[in-house]
């Protein structure tokens, strides 16, 4: 074959296989929202008043059959500590399921750091949980449509229909999501659905003593959780990959990932 | 966003049932206080009256019909979640009574000499 | 229809013939099928909870090989270009190789994605239609749709070939002329749309560096010839299959090329990473150093970069690319090299340290091993039962007797180690094919 030949029969072979492309179509993700904007369900966390108790994972993972002793949970608390001479821990042995009932750090395998009263900075608490981006990562990569951001905002996932390749758990940049064990789906917070839409909290919300954690429709303007989100100096978490999360932090420290 | 997904599964989620009542910070006690009214409102007027019921007492699940009783956890670990005293003053925490637990009574269940509905020292059995 | 029926009656009853090697090949094959199903049905039954895979690191050495096999895969290519496109004879002869090994390896590659998944047994869900593929939006989709694509092709060429060197036609230039050249860029595609799969994750630093997919695209050509050619030398000394010594040189000069690509570009990554010496960094000094003590994987990536600059000096110095021996081991060099970098290397130092900074090391569990040892030999199977039909065929050896129904089959004997010698192999005797 000579050479012009082939570059003919390469653009043909080109045009012909751009023709069904044409036909895909997009879905504008903005016409979706609009269809709904009722409800947009946003989270709240003041960091300030979390005590590290751990009774928000305890709840969740009752409320929601997340195996207590297997090492996966929708929501968990990190202890964030700092050394006066300038060193940083963080841990969350078990998420918090059992809150923190010891003051060293827990290096995992067994290690525990010792450290001493003195030299303690600062030190404070993070509960995290699934932010249920406005732009999500994880529903993006799904190759079977399986996991999908409700009309309400919640990211949920169809356990039914997933076939557990484990993408979106790469793909989260929070990791909120995990393998279910038992279940063998993946799985993650739902800001517990099936209590939103019986008119009850979340179980964590529920659970908190402190008021650490709450929830809102942040398209309600006299909210007061979105009143919170307008006027106080609220952060998110990484907000560099885009993902526009929905679980808003008061109290966020620069190293809080 | 990307809704491409099997809408009946939105209903499947919504329909699981609740474990939790709504006893927390919010709705303060309300659901136990419809039958154990005097009682939740005496307890509730205490220090411990911001801890929703159900975190020592247990899911209320369809209580009272199943369960009849609830199963209490008066544990020292749950105790031990808050009262564990950690050296970090630039956290909440401060605020809290602390012991530590590898000297203070060890073995002993908290409940045997603390009131846990009137957790004040004068409050002591 | 009849006539295909024949082709394949025919085809079954090669592969039931053979020399005793091929035999003791074939029975091992099935042994390690064996083994490999039995620790599949095992961890089907208890979950991926048998894997060490974690939340922590939730794509191990399952992925790895599939990454891997598509390297492999995509490497026809360097065949088909200069046999159909530029019609170069001596590679042109045995081009159809190539695409059989295309074949297995994506049958390979299809095999560890399905042992990767907790519901394997949902895998219609991926099917259009019937269930629901999330195209365009998911890449992991596109990766399914060029995958399939690509193996329909080589197997559509590579079938329509033979099948009419069967029965003794020309085979329709104007027919398979398009479809090969739209398995230039289903190659390319195959590569570039795996790489994307991690490249298009930005919460993964250490993936999400657009020099990913060339870097992959490069490794690809030197991980796949190094393959093919182990497999062309071994077919030369073991059956009848004649390669030329020329084409043989050609692939291994390409792979000098591509080799310097792939260190080129992995170079200019690691400049970046560290002379920047950025947050992301981290992933690289875990591989590369090791971070904070945990350095599982730092004595394989050595191992690799020793491979792959000693068989890139092989093969660039005529002498010993021109040397069977060097370029032997040469090609084990690569291959090993390029299997350890472009599988444990890439794909586990993308999930440690975690989006939460968080290690965990990672590495197979038996069952992983047991189940990637039996897909291994699943497509090793499937490929030398192809050699087995395909190479008679390409020597005139297998083709349909004169009665136009029966098939004449004039070797025998496979897998046999043939003298440098012309004229001295012992030629079996033509045995006419019962009906």
């Amino acid at each position: 074959m000579e050479r012009r030949d082939f570059l003919k029969k390469c653009i043909m072979v080109i045009a012909g296989a751009s023709v069904p492309l044409s036909a895909l179509t997009l879905v504008d993700p903005k016409k979706v929202l609009a269809a709904n904007p009722s409800i947009q369900w946003a989270f709240l966390v003041d960091t300030t008043k979390c005590v590290g108790c751990g009774f928000c994972v305890k709840a969740c993972k009752t409320e929601n059959d997340i195996p207590l002793n297997a090492n996966v949970t929708r929501t968990w608390v990190e202890r964030y500590v700092y050394t006066k001479d300038d060193r940083r821990y963080v841990d969350s042995p078990k998420g918090a399921l059992d809150g923190y009932t010891d003051a060293r750090i827990d290096l995992g395998k067994g290690e525990f750091k010792e450290i001493d009263k003195d030299n303690v900075g600062k030190a404070f608490f993070v509960p995290k949980l699934c932010n249920h981006c406005a732009s999500p990562a994880c529903t993006q990569v799904c190759p079977v449509g399986a996991t999908y951001k409700a009309d309400n905002g919640v990211v949920l996932v169809d356990r039914k229909w997933c076939i557990g390749c484990g993408y979106c758990i790469m793909a989260c940049p929070y990791a909120a999501r995990f393998f279910h064990p038992v279940l063998k789906v993946a799985d993650k917070c739902t800001f517990c659905y099936h209590r939103l839409s019986k008119g009850l909290d979340s179980a964590c919300v529920n659970a908190c003593p402190f008021g650490a954690r709450k929830m809102g429709n942040i398209h309600d303007k006299n909210d007061p959780i979105t009143q919170i989100i307008m006027n106080e100096r609220v952060g998110v978490l990484k907000d560099e990959f885009g993902t526009k999360p929905q679980a808003f932090y008061i109290g966020l420290a620069q190293e809080v990932r | 966003m990307y809704s491409y997904h099997r809408k009946s599964n939105e209903a499947e989620w919504a329909n699981q049932p609740a474990k939790y009542g709504t006893t927390g910070r919010e709705k303060l006690h309300e659901f136990c206080a419809e039958c154990h009214g005097d009682v939740v409102k005496i307890r509730t007027e205490k220090l411990h009256g911001t801890i929703p019921c159900e975190n020592c007492h247990g899911p209320v699940l369809n209580h009272p019909e199943k369960p009849e009783k609830l199963d209490v956890d008066r544990s020292r670990e749950l105790c031990l979640r808050c009262h564990t005293n950690l050296p970090y003053t630039t956290s909440e925490r401060k605020r809290i009574p602390g012991i530590d637990p590898k000297t203070h009574n060890t073995g002993a269940v908290c409940v045997s000499c603390h009131n846990p509905h009137n957790p004040s020292l004068e409050g002591m059995k | 229809m009849k006539n295909i029926w024949n082709f394949f009656a025919g085809t079954l009853l090669l592969i039931s013939k053979g020399s005793k090697a091929y035999y003791c090949w074939v029975l091992l094959l099935l042994v390690l099928m064996a083994i490999g199903a039995s620790a599949f049905l095992r961890q089907f039954d208890q979950g991926l909870i048998v894997t060490n895979m974690q939340d922590q690191v939730s794509w191990g050495f399952y992925i790895s090989n599939f990454t891997f096999m598509v390297g492999v895969a995509a490497a026809a290519v360097l065949l088909v270009i200069p046999a159909y496109v530029y019609e170069w004879g001596p590679i042109k002869e045995f081009a159809v190789l190539g695409e059989l090994l295309a074949v297995s390896a994506i049958v390979m590659c299809m095999l560890f994605v399905t042992v990767d998944i907790g519901h394997p047994e949902r895998f219609w869900h991926l099917i259009p239609k019937l269930g629901r593929l999330n195209f365009p939006q998911s890449l992991l989709a596109w990766d399914v749709v060029v995958l399939n694509t690509y193996l329909a092709l080589n197997l559509t060429i590579s079938i329509y070939i033979l099948y009419n060197l069967y029965y003794k036609r020309e085979p329709n230039h104007n027919f398979y002329t398009p479809l090969v050249l739209l398995s230039i860029p289903s190659a390319i595609s195959i590569h570039t749309v795996t790489a994307f799969l991690y490249n298009g994750l930005g919460a993964r630093p250490f993936w999400n560096s657009s020099i990913l997919v060339p870097r992959f695209l490069a490794s690809a050509f030197c991980s796949g010839p190094a393959f093919m050619l182990l497999i062309f030398l071994l077919v030369r000394k073991y059956t009848k299959f004649k390669i030329k010594d020329e084409a043989i040189q050609k692939v291994a000069e390409i792979m000098a090329y591509a080799m310097f690509i792939n260190l080129l570009l992995l170079g200019a990554e690691i400049f970046k990473e560290y002379y920047t010496d950025s947050i992301h960094l981290n992933s690289f000094q875990y591989l590369f150093q090791g971070l904070h003590g945990h350095s599982a994987l730092v004595p394989y990536i050595w191992t690799a970069m020793a491979f792959n600059v000693t068989a890139f000096f092989l093969f660039l110095v005529p002498s010993t690319r021109k040397n069977t021996i060097t370029l032997v081991i040469g090609c084990v060099l690569v291959f090993v090299g390029v299997y350890i970098e472009k599988g444990m290397g890439l794909v586990i130092p993308g999930f440690i340290p975690d989006t939460l900074h968080e290690i965990y090391e990672y590495s197979p569990s038996n069952t992983e091993l047991m189940l990637a040892m039996g897909i291994w030999a699943t497509g090793l199977f499937v490929y030398t039962m192809l050699l087995r039909v395909a190479i008679p065929i390409l020597n005139g050896d297998f083709h349909v007797a004169d009665d136009g129904v029966s098939s004449y089959i004039g070797d025998d004997l496979f897998i046999v180690r043939q003298d440098d010698a012309e004229g001295e192999t012992v030629v079996a005797e033509p045995v006419p094919a019962r009906e």
